[in-house]
């Protein structure tokens, strides 16, 4: 599903030059399940965004499902990742001023999805995630692990073939934690790819493999068991 | 989607309450201060309109020579109509009309002094008006009358009047042919009542011949398609055929000035005509377009000065798959709905706010609820103000990183300090333009209002003469002084606010040879130096037993080059006068020009008003009274009408005061929504600054240091604008002043003031936001952090 072949993103200010991806490649199937882990700064993040097609890499090749999206311009990139790619968060970036039901419902409003269709989705996906109790609740007014659960619901509604999640359980205690996890398992098992970016070894045992990367690099692979 | 962007707005609005009240207030203020522009400026150009033939109606005006100017006038000879359009056949119809007269009406015991023209036959067939009796053929019937609506009902009571008899001056009786609607308030020609000319009359057939004496207005309606230069070289050669000799109108030039441009395009100088109340009209549509403008910057620097607060909903949005174009897009439906919101409150303000704002104007403002072009006004303001005010933001707002906002990286609001800095100074300057015009309209004001006039305007009474109180003026004159209340009486050929007219027909010893003095005149009898208080420079005042006595002015002396002239002689309409008297120069026209030669001349015949001088501490409204009683025992067929000398004055100021008015009220909207933007603005910045006072403080910082500290950065954006403005408004304040031949100078005085003005006005604004946060306990303000 994901082909990357010497991606390279240098950050550059008047002073000082950082790479953040040094000639990066490597490959992610369908279905798979895939942790990067690695300190901070070593560039998962970067690696996240180019994968989340939010920035675009200075060098090197990115294939998506075949296709070369390296220099997709920014309204094609909008295109390919509202319906392919779902998004989650540390600290779940959920729109203060919607509801639950209609933060989840806002990537569908973008896919065009008509109203009574998405009205359908979303209380599947908020059944899905057990939250359809809160679905007129505002972020604010939920717990940490049920703001994260609202984030996954919002993730899936569109049905994308890869979840990109960031530390997904980096703000929540770990029976919440845990609970994501499993979600995110799930998804996985039910035929999503997911790329999940952590720290947490825990969390990373959730994935079929661990990409490990230091500066900008991999430097190591190791499939769980 | 559209309802996704209309539910966020809403939230958004109420969530944050005050960036929304600041938002709306600004925009409605704004949007009203515009839409009374804005209706007062199509009040203007509705003008004349009602008349069907608008584009082919001209008023006939000629340039002449006088002392060395050219003037532009609208008198011309009685004979020009019939002569220009039997021999130009691009006209349509040509009609003569009198300048308006005080004509007093009277049906049994009603009588009523009404502004009448009398007109010549073809004057319906250029001006329609409604018949409610008769018709216009009315008007072709010498021994008729043609009553407008509210004469009517005034005299009569009722309307169906057709063929009954009027009395006309308490001499001839008329017929009444014809009553139409009342003139429209936004019409030119004004009158009460029609009279057709009596072309029977000896005068009138006088007149006929008569191409040198001017006293009446000309108009044509004109055939579409004609050629204007073209016929204006052939009116001119038309009255150069015909008059005998050669005179100040066959030496000058004619020019047809169109209905069109009656109202807005009425001054006329060195012969052309070059606009008039159009400088107020765009003047003060620029002046709409930068209030709306400031209130679409304050939303432009509220929207992104709390950026930072809608950078995470962007990025989410846009990790999301949302376009910029959709942001964009909802950016916009979020400035457009603020400005639906706020034009609801500014058409409810303005509604409240017309009554009020036409007595400002003396105009009676109409919202034109059945035009569709107002509605489509309404919609194009509601769209440019939202489209204005919602663009840069949305520009701003969508353009920002995703990955950066989310990470919270990013310090969005700082990428626009600079924009946004630079739109403060701009308000800023439009705000300091505006307050120092207007305090430089009103010094001109007072300066001409202060002006030395010739005579003492108070306590100086101005009543109507009529045939019986000149009958009986002795003792009309007598009981006045004797009620104790009368210090002097003396009758003048019209008020003493206006002249009779001017003449060029003055001939004295060692005048020069082709000499063209125009010289403005008027009569007068006894005690017209003493009841005016005018200042006599040399010999004396007209006293009983004159007879060919004329008093000049000085600058009318000057002119004649008469030395020593008290009892020297001029020869003026075939007769000797001895010159008794010298006066001041007195004002009796325009107060902006300057002071011109008069004439008065000594005549106990003609009187059309009488002067009356109250004694100084008379008790005003008894001593009225007193003048009205005796009066009416002496002229009871006559309505007793009386006017204060100062107010009718005053009235010369009318146009200046209104514009004083409008630019008082626009210029304190203007600041008012600068000052608002202000304040959220530095609410804004206080917000940010929070944990940097809070260490100040901790660190022994004074109230005072702090409340410098958050007002300096805007203190230095008000006084960048201070410089720019300064230069700009003198500028533009010089080329006003310009229009005026008396006029005041800019002093350096002016700009102190609006400097110190606006700084008072920035440090309340600013200080009534930043005194809160200096206050407060900085531990709290660190806690917050």
């Amino acid at each position: 599903m994901i082909k990357i072949t010497n991606l390279e993103k240098i950050y550059r200010t008047e002073e000082v030059e950082t790479v953040a991806l040094n000639k990066l490649s490597f490959e992610v199937k369908e279905g798979e399940f895939v942790a990067v882990m690695g300190p901070s700064g070593c560039g998962k993040s970067t690696l996240l965004n180019i994968l989340g097609l939010l920035d675009d890499p200075d060098a090197g090749s990115f294939l998506f499902n075949g296709i070369e999206v390296a220099k997709f311009n920014e309204r094609k990139r909008a295109d390919l990742r509202k319906h392919n790619i779902g998004f989650v968060f540390q600290s779940f970036n959920l729109i203060d001023e919607l509801t639950v039901f209609e933060n989840v419902e806002l990537p569908l409003i973008y896919t065009g999805v008509k109203t009574a269709e998405r009205k359908r989705i979303v209380e599947e996906a908020l059944d899905k995630m057990q939250i359809m109790h809160r679905r007129n609740h505002y972020p604010q007014q939920l717990s940490g692990g049920q703001q994260q659960r609202v984030a996954v619901a919002r993730a899936v509604v569109n049905n994308p073939k890869l979840i990109l999640a960031d530390e997904p359980t980096g703000n929540l205690d770990s029976s919440n934690g845990n609970e994501v996890m499993q979600l995110l398992t799930d998804l996985n098992e039910q035929g999503t790819t997911i790329v999940m970016v952590t720290h947490s070894e825990h969390d990373a045992r959730y994935s079929h493999r661990v990409i490990r990367m230091l500066d900008g690099q991999t430097v190591m692979e190791n499939l769980m068991a | 989607m559209w309802k996704n962007y209309l539910i966020i707005s809403f939230r958004n609005l109420t969530k944050n309450k005050s960036f929304s009240i600041i938002n709306i207030a600004g925009l409605s203020i704004g949007m009203t201060a515009t839409m009374l522009i804005l209706l007062w400026v199509y009040n203007e150009y509705s003008w004349d309109k009602s008349y069907a033939k608008y584009d082919q109606v001209y008023h006939v005006m000629c340039n002449r020579n006088f002392n060395g100017q050219t003037t532009t006038g609208p008198d011309m000879m009685y004979p020009l109509p019939e002569a220009a359009k039997s021999a130009i056949p691009e006209i349509e119809h040509a009609a003569i009309a009198s300048f308006g007269e005080t004509t007093l009406l009277s049906h049994d015991d009603k009588r009523l002094n009404k502004n009448t023209i009398t007109v010549s036959p073809e004057f319906l067939d250029i001006f329609n008006y409604e018949f409610i009796e008769g018709n216009a053929a009315a008007v072709k019937d010498p021994g008729a009358i043609i009553l407008t609506e509210s004469t009517a009902k005034a005299l009569y009571g009722k309307t169906n009047i057709y063929n009954q008899p009027i009395l006309i001056n308490n001499g001839r009786t008329a017929f009444i042919k014809g009553v139409i609607k009342d003139v429209p308030q936004n019409s030119t020609l004004q009158f009460e009542a029609i009279i057709p000319f009596n072309t029977s009359s000896p005068q009138i057939k006088e007149s006929e011949n008569d191409w040198t004496n001017c006293g009446n207005r000309v108009f044509f309606s004109i055939r579409k398609g004609a050629d204007i230069p073209k016929l204006e070289s052939s009116i001119l050669a038309l009255v150069r055929a015909r008059s005998k000799s050669d005179n100040p109108t066959t030496k000058g030039s004619i020019i047809l000035h169109p209905m069109k441009k009656w109202r807005l395009y009425e001054e006329f100088r060195d012969g052309r005509n070059t606009g008039g109340r159009i400088q107020y009209v765009k003047l003060f549509t620029w002046i709409a377009i930068i209030i709306l403008v400031i209130a679409c910057v304050n939303f432009m620097n509220l929207s992104t000065a709390r950026s930072e607060k809608r950078a995470k909903e962007i990025g989410i949005r846009k990790t999301l798959g949302s376009e910029r174009k959709q942001l964009l897009s909802q950016f916009l439906v979020e400035s457009l709905l603020l400005s639906i919101i706020a034009f609801l409150f500014a058409g409810l303000l303005v509604i409240l706010i017309v009554p009020y704002f036409s007595t400002v104007l003396h105009e009676t403002i109409l919202i034109p609820y059945q035009k569709p072009f107002m509605w489509l006004g309404i919609t194009s303001l509601v769209l440019v103000t939202g489209l204005m005010a919602g663009s840069y933001p949305a520009m701003y707002l969508s353009g920002f990183n995703p990955i950066k906002v989310l990470k919270g990286n990013a310090q969005p609001g700082k990428q626009a300090l600079l924009p946004r800095k630079m739109l403060v100074t701009l308000q800023f300057i439009a705000s300091i333009i505006l307050i120092t015009a207007t305090l430089i309209i009103y010094q001109q004001l007072k300066y001409v209002m202060n002006r030395e006039i010739g005579y003492d305007r108070d306590n100086l009474v101005m009543v109507n003469s009529s045939p019986d109180t000149d009958k009986h003026f002795s003792a009309f004159k007598n009981e006045l002084l004797q009620s104790g209340a009368v210090a002097a009486v003396s009758r003048t050929s019209s008020p003493i606010t206006t002249l009779l007219g001017y003449t060029s027909g003055i001939q004295w010893k060692g005048a020069p040879e082709n000499g063209n003095l125009v010289i403005g005149f008027l009569f007068a009898d006894e005690d017209f130096s003493k009841t005016l208080k005018a200042m006599m420079v040399e010999g004396r005042d007209f006293r009983n037993g004159d007879s060919a006595a004329v008093i000049f002015n000085k600058e009318a002396i000057k002119l004649m080059g008469i030395e020593s002239p008290v009892g020297k002689t001029i020869t003026w309409a075939g007769q000797e006068r001895t010159i008794v008297g010298v006066i001041d120069n007195m004002i009796f026209t325009s107060p902006y020009e300057a002071a011109s030669p008069i004439m008065v001349s000594y005549t106990k015949d003609w009187s059309g008003s009488t002067m009356i001088r109250l004694n100084k501490g008379t008790e005003i409204k008894k001593a009225i009274s007193g003048i009205e009683d005796i009066y009416k025992k002496y002229s009871a067929a006559y309505p007793f009408e009386m006017k204060f000398s100062d107010k009718e004055f005053d009235l010369k100021f009318s146009n200046e005061k209104m514009i004083g008015s409008l630019s008082i009220v626009f210029s304190g909207l203007a600041i008012f929504v600068c000052c608002l933007g202000l304040f959220g603005l530095v609410s804004f910045s206080i917000e940010k600054r929070t944990k940097e006072i809070g260490i100040r403080k901790v660190l022994g910082a004074s109230v005072r240091h702090l409340l410098i500290i958050m007002s300096k950065e805007f203190l230095v954006l008000v006084a960048i604008a201070f410089l720019v403005a300064i230069p700009i408004s003198w500028m533009a304040m010089n080329k006003w002043l310009e229009n005026f031949s008396y006029r005041t100078n800019i002093n350096l005085g002016v700009f102190i003031l609006v400097g110190i003005l606006t700084l008072v006005i920035t440090i309340i604004t600013v200080s009534l936001n930043a005194a809160k946060t200096a206050l407060s306990n900085p531990v709290k303000s660190l806690r917050s952090e």
